[in-house]
């Protein structure tokens, strides 16, 4: 049992099980690898015990408007990520088997079924396929190959299942690769488990969603050693940068994450194509903030040669809620190449270009700052 | 006091259809559609104000204005040099390529392609079924900048799709809309190994507000379609009294509502609908699936008779969306009553559909040697029956 925060189950509580598959006992490099079974080219993962405990990290510092952190379940297999409380806890981490996760399950199932104002999140991160349902893998998946989905989950019916819970709002975020090549799915045998059977109950639930980390049979991507690209995504949406105003205050809602991971997963002129996707209710809040999020801007000129003689200024003009306005600034405004970067807080700002050498005269325009980021082409107007 | 705030976007920036808008102030917030020529009006206590249009795609507008009492505000969203990070996405790459050429793309035919730069040449045919039988495409091919090649279709009202394949490509079938008319569009795709293999197809139909909302949908921004579907409900409840109106709207309605758990804000229309729609599964699906998602005891019964409805009409639901919620009502009713031979013989024909098909697509699609046959195993080459196919062209060839 890897009960990693226990905060107890009173009153609306937020409730998580996060699970990181980084090593596979049965693909090649694994303790047990499969002597001439290819298992579709899956290969061991290292991003996912670090994107697990990136996770983890963030759910202790969450806001909900309405629930406190109540219980964290981490299962772990794989190098790198980090124990906070030292070795002892380390070793302490379950490593994801079928068995480990369906008892992690139920812990976690029944801490949420505790209220009908609990928050249920589960967070997984590790190899997927998605055929007639989305599947994923466990750290002894392909035991039998006479049965390769048996230590698996299919997720699907496991969202549907969980109408049967109490908790009124469900968040499920699915960081899979699904690298299986299509035509080998038939290949697929067995059944996956489903931790929660659906039930004809009809679906009281609130407010849901499932947010995967690629759409359909696309891949997931992280780099060797590092938390994944969508997972780092998540954590920066739920920082801020999936923000928006409700009132005076900033919130973090399903549908702002949504759009900035999609953003965030198109930057970086390497990056693979990733277009996360979504299924569920998925309007509700998940987090708030006490300041105004901090927003990465872009701002280049057109033409492009005005650009050298350039000056540039912002000037907050404190329009929205939380923010601090005026500088010093988490960065910039930076020169770049071509144009200008920095990070400031959200809000309305008046941007003003000047050219000290007299090329232009001076140029001004309101620019309205809002996350996850705006990327802005000045005109410059002789 | 207050001002008018008058709200318009451009056609390329809306992707010819209509959009979510949010006008944010100190204790304001508004929300709204705005589609291109068809400007929105908010009248708003004077201030500064900021304009927000989000995209389906992710990507947003922005823009600020002051309201004040003597005149009327216009802004004006749009150009690409506001939306964050676009150069980066090929998906927006294609909107650009191909919305600077034609008018006639909307988001689902632009966007959902991941594009590259070349259509996929000589070696692939096309072919439009009715039913179960190979019908005439009648449609001569479009080849666009971008490499994409559309097929502008008007098949009329019924269960039609339209199948791709090549010496290299995998058969697929991709089912048309409930629409008189519908757009095929056929690009390149850098998935080689995935559902795609190697080139990607979409299927557009002639309403933008649902083609808009699918997209929101599939996207995950759920607040987005919400401030389209108004428009939707309302003329979907209209339809039983408006002929004219659109059955690809009604459905698209449908599975909004169903999506954020509002189906019972529209009472008995998914009854009128499945009654008045027999031979769209989609419709049988929506209401099935209001049934089902009854809390106390659900109408298992007529839920039943619906989903075998949709299964009788021996194609899928015209909506990936619809596929979904028929798969997952008949695991459940299958669950409830493992005794139901019919119910299980149902499951496991949409068990296959569903193990085939490509999940991201709006419109329902799955490998298959024919619209009834989905199958996981690759089958490529010529059709052999010498009718009744057209090669898709090669942009190369055009240039």
């Amino acid at each position: 049992m890897t009960l990693v925060t226990d905060n107890g189950r009173d009153g609306p509580r937020v409730h998580v099980l996060a699970i990181g598959v980084g090593s596979y006992r049965h693909l090649p490099g694994g303790s047990e690898p499969r002597v001439g079974q290819d298992l579709f080219g899956l290969r061991q993962l290292t991003g996912p015990p670090l994107s697990a405990q990136m996770f983890v990290d963030w759910v202790a510092r969450i806001h909900h408007p309405q629930a406190a952190l109540g219980t964290i379940d981490l299962l772990i297999s794989g190098q790198g990520h980090r124990s906070a409380d030292g070795p002892a806890e380390a070793a302490a981490i379950e490593v994801p088997t079928a068995a480990n996760v369906r008892a992690a399950f139920e812990r976690w199932y029944a801490a949420c079924d505790t209220d009908e104002r609990n928050v249920a999140l589960l967070y997984f991160c590790g190899h997927g396929v998605e055929r007639e349902s989305l599947f994923l893998l466990l750290e002894d998946f392909g035991a039998s190959s006479l049965r390769l989905l048996e230590n698996a989950i299919d997720i699907d019916q496991t969202y549907r299942g969980m109408a049967r819970n109490r908790a009124r709002e469900q968040y499920l975020f699915v960081d899979a690769c699904r690298e299986i090549p299509f035509q080998a799915l038939r290949m697929l045998s067995g059944s996956a488990m489903v931790l929660v059977t659906p039930e004809l109950v009809g679906d009281p639930r609130l407010d849901t969603a499932m947010m995967l980390a690629t759409s359909g049979g696309a891949k997931a991507y992280g780099l060797t050693g590092e938390a994944t690209r969508f997972t780092r995504a998540l954590i920066e949406a739920l920082d801020g940068l999936g923000a928006r105003l409700e009132g005076p205050q900033w919130v973090v809602d399903v549908p702002s994450v949504q759009r900035a991971i999609t953003m965030l997963l198109r930057l970086g002129d390497e990056a693979p194509v990733q277009v996360p996707s979504m299924r569920g209710t998925g309007v509700g809040v998940i987090h708030q903030l006490d300041r105004a999020p901090i927003v990465p801007i872009d701002l280049f000129c057109k033409p492009p040669t005005a650009f050298q003689g350039a000056v540039l200024t912002l000037q907050g003009l404190l329009m929205l809620p939380l923010s601090s306005g005026a500088p010093p600034w988490p960065s910039g405004p930076t020169r770049t190449t071509t144009g200008w970067t920095a990070q400031v807080p959200a809000d309305i700002y008046t941007l003003s270009v000047d050219f000290p050498a007299g090329e232009l005269a001076r140029q001004q325009k309101s620019l309205a700052v809002l996350p996850p980021g705006i990327s802005d082409a000045l005109e410059m107007v002789p | 006091m207050t001002g008018r705030l008058v709200l318009s976007i451009t056609p390329e920036a809306s992707l010819h259809g209509p959009v979510a808008y949010q006008v944010l102030g100190a204790g304001t917030r508004r929300t709204g559609a705005l589609a291109p020529y068809q400007p929105a009006e908010e009248e708003l206590p004077i201030g500064d104000y900021v304009v927000l249009a989000t995209l389906p795609t992710g990507s947003q507008l922005t823009a600020v204005a002051r309201v004040e009492d003597t005149s009327q505000t216009d802004v004006l969203l749009g150009g690409l040099s506001q939306v964050r990070a676009d150069e980066t996405d090929p998906r927006d790459a294609a909107r650009v390529a191909i919305g600077s050429e034609t008018k006639d793309l909307t988001w689902d035919s632009a966007i959902q392609a991941p594009s590259t730069s070349l259509a996929p040449g000589p070696q692939a045919w096309v072919r439009l079924w009715s039913g179960l039988l190979v019908s005439d495409l009648q449609a001569e091919p479009e080849i666009h900048e971008s490499g994409a090649v559309t097929f502008p279709l008007s098949p009329g009202m019924g269960l039609y799709s339209v199948q791709v394949g090549g010496p290299h490509l995998a058969w697929r079938t991709i089912c048309l809309p409930p629409s008189y008319s519908a757009t095929l569009t056929v690009t390149a795709s850098p998935d080689k190994q995935g559902f795609d293999d190697g080139v990607h197809v979409t299927a557009s139909g002639s309403s933008t507000w649902a083609s808009s909302l699918f997209g929101y949908l599939e996207s995950g921004q759920n607040d987005a379609a919400a401030a389209l579907a108004p428009e939707l409900v309302r003329l979907a409840q209209q339809m039983f009294h408006d002929k004219a109106a659109s059955c690809e709207g009604a459905a698209a309605a449908g599975y909004f509502l169903l999506r954020v758990g509002q189906q019972e804000t529209i009472g008995d229309w998914p009854e009128r609908f499945a009654d008045g729609f027999g031979w769209l599964p989609d419709a049988h699906v929506i209401h099935a699936t209001q049934l089902l998602r009854r809390p106390g005891a659900p109408d298992l019964d007529l839920a039943r008779s619906r989903l075998m409805s949709a299964v009788q009409a021996g194609q899928p639901p015209r909506y990936t969306e619809g596929l979904r919620m028929l798969f997952e009502d008949l695991q459940l009713l299958a669950a409830a009553d493992p005794s139901d031979e019919p119910v299980a013989a149902a499951l496991a024909v949409v068990r296959e559909y569903a193990a085939a098909c490509d999940w991201t697509a709006v419109h329902t699609t799955y490998w298959a040697q024919r619209p009834s046959e989905p199958t996981l195993e690759r089958i490529i080459g010529w059709p052999k029956d010498p009718t009744g196919w057209h090669r898709i062209p090669n942009a190369k060839e055009v240039r």
